[in-house]
């Protein structure tokens, strides 16, 4: 085991350095570069575009600009941004990864919970003609334009019905006084949603033995509750009292995006956990179960929806990584000024210093990813591990 | 006794397909897809016919290059600042049909009161146009058509070429196991960790992409990627049933164990790796077609970015024939595919039939 | 089924409570923000009072917020990195006052005036030794909004920044440093606290001087010196408390959301004074607010009928939101949440139209300084043939495409010179003129005729069936020393993703072309790509011909950077078709060395002149800039004006008015 896992650093290491060269290699392929524009400018010397080359190291071979970027990466050493000169990538990141996280995180918890109810409250109304509507217009809030469908969103609840705000993140003239940045509000909303999350969790898998279901329902929801009037008390006390307002602010504006994310995002968990929880449910101990007598909701519950959550979580990790590619067109059309406006500013300006950070980000934690993903099946699965190792 | 076995063979298969079709039949998602799929399909050939048999001039109802010059008489009128007047009641009806506001006029040097011809352009669907025709004065319809006839070739091209790619690679890796296998799976985490988005970004910049490069492009990002892994685990389980050691012990060549007995049981999964990926396929050149960043002449993204381009997206349901059809069309044929693979996957996968 | 009511009550419960609680977030919210907001606008408005109730000659006190909607993330607020390397236009918009100039133009005449100089110099002194000197007034009394006084050391100071801290970018055209190959800037001096003496090696005309260095920006020295020790460090330097010699000055900067200035109480930059337009083109300046130096003078020719404007500011702060998607800043605007968007391209047609029938938005429609254009390569045949070229511009048929495709939302353009420059646009003459008046029969035949006089030859040279049709194309075409043209001729145009315009065009010119006879094809390319083939040294003689625009500087010297042989793009410069003519240099020289604009205006047609007979361009066309602001909550000082609102005064914070 030992042995596959160090293999396996090994070749990770060896997938990540050619991930860097390809993605420089990517970003030279494209023409002109991050200058191009002072060459359109008909006023300026002759020498002046060779000469911001020369500045920026642009003038050198291919191969050495290459190795050189590959060194200083593994020095720490990022450059600076092209555009935002003398910003460093890091800085550029460490301001816009606290929106996306935030928005996305959001996201992600409310799709991927209703999600999974729908899709479990499918699987098991099977063959019914609710089941097969649901499902079909599920598919369709799956696939629907993305970017028109946001727009569509914008124009009927921005503007024809007028109850949420246009894009943005907040409110200028509420911030006009505000003695916080958004980021130091977002970092603040980021720790308390993870916090309430992990609360939320752990409530959960303490009472999961509990037989009694009503019991168990009951406890769960004091919980919740309990959770809420913390989260009140929290929001209205000391430091976070004060903040609150700019919170609130930054959350009236994430409802939108939120809601239109979730409408398109949730139907991929539903189907998922419907295709699954179909599976399982013609497993040998569901109809042990039903053989038992155990009430229909009992069976659903505890025993084939906790069998279903398995490759739905699983799945759930890795849409995490995509979160940040996936946010390009949300974050574009909701003037929401996170990750995916930075990937693309970067690649449409040829910003390549920029360009390749973000892209080196996102590789480390799809690289991670996939690594626990790999070690963990080859532990569960012992004929993989057998394979792995001979 | 070779014959024999080809028709046995045969026969077989027409049973196994006949089976399948039932059981396919059965789900009634997979058959509302298939109903969508089809439609979109007679749309792809009509237009073709429709040019053959005359029944369209090219000039008028090309979909990159046809004009069809309508135009109207407008009066002139400048709307008044108050409201409401005799005439209108309030600024929304000002100026009413067969007017036009003097503010909105360009380079022409027509006064109040005048009678002017415009070009109606766009044009609100009528008997000539059942959906009406563009700012450019091009058929609507047959910009639909044209639109299928490009998602049909770039989906089931790409996802072909990307279920062949990840389909071989995958049972190679499965079945010899060690550096190939390595080698493979690193490939794909390579290509995992590229974000899909921004990748086609900077392909779409230094690559002039048509449709048919962009299929390539496509079927080879996602034959590359995921969907090897996923194979690669089908075959895994194929490779350690008893039936390929029995095939192995009687002495069956590497190749043919491959062939005979793992690939045709990858097949389905494949096959339904290649419904979803017409989705994403389709999907994605919308997208990069909606943000301006593809070179082709005419697709559904595109009609979609032009009405936005052209500053139609927000116009509520004024113009409703640009931004409608277009954005509906890509939403019903991924999700007819869609519905397709489901229906695929309850026929294959035997634990999600009916109780 | 009946079981699973009672778990649809839970989740019911929860979702609600859920809501409730994010409701009651909100409502929390919202309360305390209006209290907050409006101690805010009572501490802004009360010392504004108090200065009015002093300066009894201040007419009113500036309030109110003026919104404007922004489309990208301003790169920096810092002058000296603004104008290094890569500037952008949204960054230009956000910068505040920190620069100040000699000279300037008043808007929307766009009149030269004085800025901080006393006296508009417009004559030097020959040193004799190569070199040509302007001693320049500084007027006296101007300050930084720090209080240190705007001196003629500032501008020694810039100059001498730029040069040995090796600045780029704009930089460099603001203040080129002379050297022995370049023709540029030797020395600024201070000869005293008011006066600048700046020094050029070469005799500079109207674009370099006047229209050059003395609109040059200079920043305070007092707060600069001690930061400037290095490229980097003066460019990292945060600029949010950095002097300015304006009203404003930046005061919530929140990255990526919005960004505000604030009317500074203190400033002498106070409302008080006119200025007067004329519409012969002159100005005349009189500014009195008791705390900066009174101006009363006149520009230009100052006859006839004029309009007059109040001197700002009268809005307590101007933000700038920003919203990276375009649409969503129109519906933003069209709800009322901004005033006026900043958008240097305008806004699009049917947007336009559609915001014509919301009540409170005004329309403005102005012309723009640029042109869109059509360039053959005349280093390779056929481009390098003048019947080629002149038959290709005469078959063009300008008028049929915009007004039947493009319905006429574009304005026909045949010189390099923009008709709302009046004065400097040249008649047009020649081939273009001879054709313009011709029917597309017509064209073609005259087209036919042109290639025929330049001893083209065709073994069948087709025919014109007449009127709608295209027609038959001759064949085999051959040059006059019997080359054949090169079969599949592309002409790189944008896609219709980048601008269905210039695509339609295309699409149109590639089929005129080739019912002369030749294969020619328009092939929609990328931006960036038509910039690399077109632009790149290297690539000079690889390509046939392209589509492009350009946008146009105020003071109309394209012609020498577009067509002077000095310029070949081979060898680096502008000048893409590779034109070459010893005739036009001539005259183009001529044009640089012009001290008035009369002068220059004569050289200019005659440049044209032989332009419209050599064609290296067709001028296609030129869209109209479209912009919309609300007049129920503001009121501008002007809304006709060259290029538009965005691009004259970045919607005229200084000069708006709220009305609500």
């Amino acid at each position: 085991m030992y042995r596959y896992i160090f293999r396996r650093t090994y070749q990770l290491i060896i997938v990540f350095f050619l991930f860097l060269v390809t993605s420089y290699l990517l970003f030279d392929a494209i023409p002109g570069n991050a200058f191009q524009n002072l060459l359109l400018n008909p006023d300026l010397p002759p020498d002046a575009y060779e000469q911001v080359l020369a500045l920026y190291g642009l003038d050198k071979p291919l191969s050495e600009r290459v190795f050189s970027y590959v060194v200083n990466f593994f020095k720490g050493d990022f450059g600076y941004s092209y555009k935002y000169y003398p910003k460093t990538p890091i800085e550029l990141i460490a301001e816009r990864l606290p929106r996306t996280l935030m928005l996305f995180a959001m996201v992600n918890i409310i799709s991927f919970y209703t999600g999974f109810l729908i899709g479990k409250i499918l699987a098991w109304r099977r063959g019914s003609k609710s089941e097969t509507w649901i499902t079909i217009t599920s598919v369709f809030s799956y696939t629907v334009f993305y970017p028109w469908f946001a727009l569509m969103m914008l124009w009927y609840f921005g503007y024809k019905m007028d109850w949420l705000p246009i894009g943005k993140f907040l409110y200028p003239e509420k911030w006009y006084d505000s003695p916080y940045d958004s980021d130091v509000i977002f970092v603040l909303m980021i720790k308390f949603t993870v916090i309430v999350s992990i609360i939320q969790v752990l409530i959960y898998v303490f009472t999961k033995n509990i037989e009694s279901l009503s019991l168990k329902r009951n406890v769960r929801f004091i919980g919740f509750l309990l959770n809420i009037v913390g989260s009140y008390f929290f929001w209205n006390t000391g430091d976070a009292l004060l903040k609150k307002t700019y919170a609130g602010d930054i959350a009236y504006h994430m409802i939108l995006p939120v809601l239109t994310v979730t409408v398109v995002a949730f139907a991929g968990t539903a189907l998922l956990t419907r295709t699954t929880m179909m599976e399982v449910l013609k497993d040998d101990y569901i109809l042990t179960a039903r053989a038992k007598g155990l009430s229909q909701r009992r069976i659903r519950d505890r025993h084939a929806a906790r069998n279903a959550l398995l490759p739905v979580v699983t799945s759930f990790i890795f849409t995490i990584v995509t979160i940040i590619d996936g946010s390009v067109l949300t974050e574009t059309i909701f003037s929401w000024p996170g990750m995916g406006q930075l990937i693309l500013d970067s690649v449409l300006n040829e910003d390549i210093p920029v360009a390749m950070a973000t892209f080196s980000f996102i590789g480390v934690f799809a690289l991670i990813a996939h690594f626990v993903a790999d070690i963990s099946y080859a532990y569960l699965d012992p004929r993989i591990r057998i394979q792995s190792q001979g | 006794m070779k014959n024999n076995n080809n028709k046995i063979e045969k026969k077989l298969r027409r049973e196994a397909f006949s089976k399948n079709w039932k059981l396919f039949k059965q789900s009634r998602l997979g058959m509302v897809g298939l109903y969508i799929v089809f439609f979109f399909f007679i749309l792809t050939i009509l237009q073709p016919i429709l040019f053959i048999t005359g029944f369209w001039n090219e000039a008028v109802y090309h979909p990159v290059v046809g004009y069809d010059d309508l135009t109207s008489d407008f009066i002139v009128v400048d709307c008044p600042k108050e409201y409401p007047t005799e005439k209108y009641q309030s600024r929304t009806d000002c100026p009413a049909r067969n007017e036009v506001n003097i503010k909105t006029l360009f380079y022409n040097t027509a006064e109040v009161g005048d009678t002017i011809e415009l070009n109606l352009q766009p044009a609100p669907p009528s008997r000539r146009h059942i959906l009406g025709t563009d700012s450019l004065g091009r058929d609507v319809f047959s910009q639909i058509m044209e639109g299928s006839q490009v998602a049909f070739l770039l989906g089931i091209l790409s996802a072909t070429l990307g279920v062949g790619i990840s389909t071989l690679l995958g049972t190679i890796a499965a079945f010899y196991g060690g550096r190939i296998d390595a080698y493979l799976m690193r490939q794909s985490d390579l290509v995992l960790m590229l974000p899909t988005l921004p990748l086609l970004f900077i392909i779409s910049a230094f690559a002039e992409l048509k449709i048919w490069h962009l299929a390539v492009v496509l079927g080879t990002i996602g034959g590359l990627g995921g969907s090897v892994i996923t194979i690669k685990s089908q075959a895994l389980q194929v490779k350690v049933k008893p039936f390929v050691d029995s095939a192995r012990i009687t002495g069956g060549s590497n190749m043919k164990i491959l062939f005979s007995h793992v690939l045709p049981n990858v097949a389905p999964l494949a096959l339904l790796f290649m419904v979803f990926s017409v989705t994403g396929a389709i999907a994605s050149e919308s997208v990069l077609s909606f943000l301006g960043l593809l070179n082709i002449e005419m697709s559904w993204g595109l009609m979609i970015y032009l009405a936005q381009v052209e500053g139609f997206i927000f116009s509520g349901m004024k113009y409703w024939w640009l931004i409608l059809p277009a954005g509906l069309s890509v939403t019903f044929l991924t999700g007819g595919f869609y519905l397709v693979g489901r229906g695929l996957d309850e026929v294959f996968n035997p634990r999600l039939r009916k109780r | 089924m009946s079981n699973f009511k009672g778990s649809k009550t839970w989740r019911l419960i929860l979702l609600f409570s859920v809501f409730a609680l994010v409701v009651v977030a909100c409502g929390d919210g919202d309360t305390a923000d209006d209290e907050v907001a409006e101690e805010a606008t009572e501490t802004t408005a009360a010392p504004a009072t108090t200065a009015a109730a002093a300066e009894e000659e201040a007419p009113s006190a500036p309030g109110g917020v003026y919104k404007m909607a922004i489309f990208s993330d301003p790169q920096t607020q810092n002058y000296w990195n603004y104008l290094d390397t890569e500037n952008d236009v949204w960054t230009s918009y956000v910068m505040s006052g920190q620069a100040v100039s000699l000279f300037t133009v008043s808007v929307p005449n766009y009149q030269l005036i004085t800025s901080m100089a006393s006296e508009l110099v417009e004559v030097n002194t020959d040193n004799g030794d190569g070199t040509f000197s302007y001693s320049v007034p500084v007027a006296k009394g101007y300050e930084w909004s720090d209080g240190a006084p705007i001196t003629a050391n500032d501008w020694e100071f810039t100059f001498n920044t730029v040069s040995d801290l090796g600045l780029a970018g704009s930089w460099l055209s603001s203040w080129p440093t002379g050297t022995e190959e370049n023709q540029g800037i030797v020395s600024v001096e201070a000869t005293d606290d008011y006066t600048v003496k700046i020094t050029f090696n070469y005799d500079p005309g109207l674009a370099k001087w006047q229209y050059g260095a003395a609109q040059a920006p200079a920043l305070s020295k007092a707060y600069w010196e001690s930061i400037a020790t290095d490229r980097e460090s003066l460019l990292a330097a945060d600029a949010s408390s950095a002097p300015v010699a304006g009203a404003f000055v930046y005061d919530k900067l929140e990255q990526g959301a919005f960004y505000t200035w604030a009317y500074d109480t203190s400033s002498m930059w106070a409302p008080g004074g006119d200025v007067t337009i004329y519409d012969s083109g002159g100005t005349k300046i009189e500014w009195d607010n008791g705390k900066a130096p009174a101006v009363n003078e006149t520009f230009g020719d100052v006859s006839g009928d004029s309009f007059t404007y109040s001197n700002g500011p009268f809005v307590g702060s101007v933000e700038f939101t920003l919203y990276s998607d375009q649409d969503a800043a129109y519906l933003a605007f069209q709800k009322g949440d901004v005033d006026f968007v900043l958008n240097p391209l305008g806004v699009k047609r049917n947007t336009f139209n559609q915001l014509a029938t919301v009540p409170g938005v005004e329309l403005v429609q102005n012309a723009p300084n640029g042109m869109r254009y059509f360039a053959f390569n005349t280093r390779i045949f056929p481009g390098s043939n003048k019947a080629f070229r002149q038959a290709t511009a005469c078959i063009i048929d300008k008028d049929f495409i915009i007004d039947s495709v493009l319905q006429g939302t574009v304005a026909s353009m045949d010189g390099i010179i923009p008709a709302a420059l009046g004065a400097w646009v040249a008649p047009t003459t020649g081939i273009m003129a001879e054709c313009k008046e011709l029917d597309s029969v017509g064209k073609w035949e005259k087209s036919i005729s042109i290639l025929q006089d330049g001893g083209w030859t065709a073994t069948d040279w087709g025919e014109h069936p007449g009127n709608e049709t295209r027609a038959i194309p001759p064949t085999g075409i051959k040059g006059p020393n019997g080359e054949a043209p090169p079969e599949n001729m592309l002409i790189y145009a944008p896609g219709p993703g980048y601008d269905p315009l210039r695509n339609t065009f295309s699409l149109f010119i590639a089929d005129y072309i080739r019912q002369l006879g030749f294969d020619v094809t328009a092939r929609p390319t990328g931006f960036s790509v038509i910039v690399d083939i077109a632009f790149d040294p290297e690539k000079c003689k690889d390509w046939h011909f392209y589509m492009l625009g350009w946008s146009l500087s105020i003071y109309p010297d394209q012609g020498v950077d577009f067509f002077h042989s000095r310029n070949d793009t081979c060898e680096g410069g502008y000048n893409t078709p590779g034109y070459n003519n010893p005739a036009y240099d001539d005259l183009a020289n001529q044009f640089e060395g012009a001290k008035t604009v009369a002068e220059a205006i004569v050289i200019s047609n005659q440049m044209e002149e032989i332009l419209f007979e050599d064609l290296p361009y067709v001028v296609l066309f030129n869209p109209p800039v479209l912009e919309v602001f609300r007049s129920d909550s503001i009121e501008l000082p002007f809304t006709e004006v060259l290029d538009g609102l965005a691009d004259a005064c970045t919607g005229c914070p200084g000069t708006v008015k709220k009305t609500s």
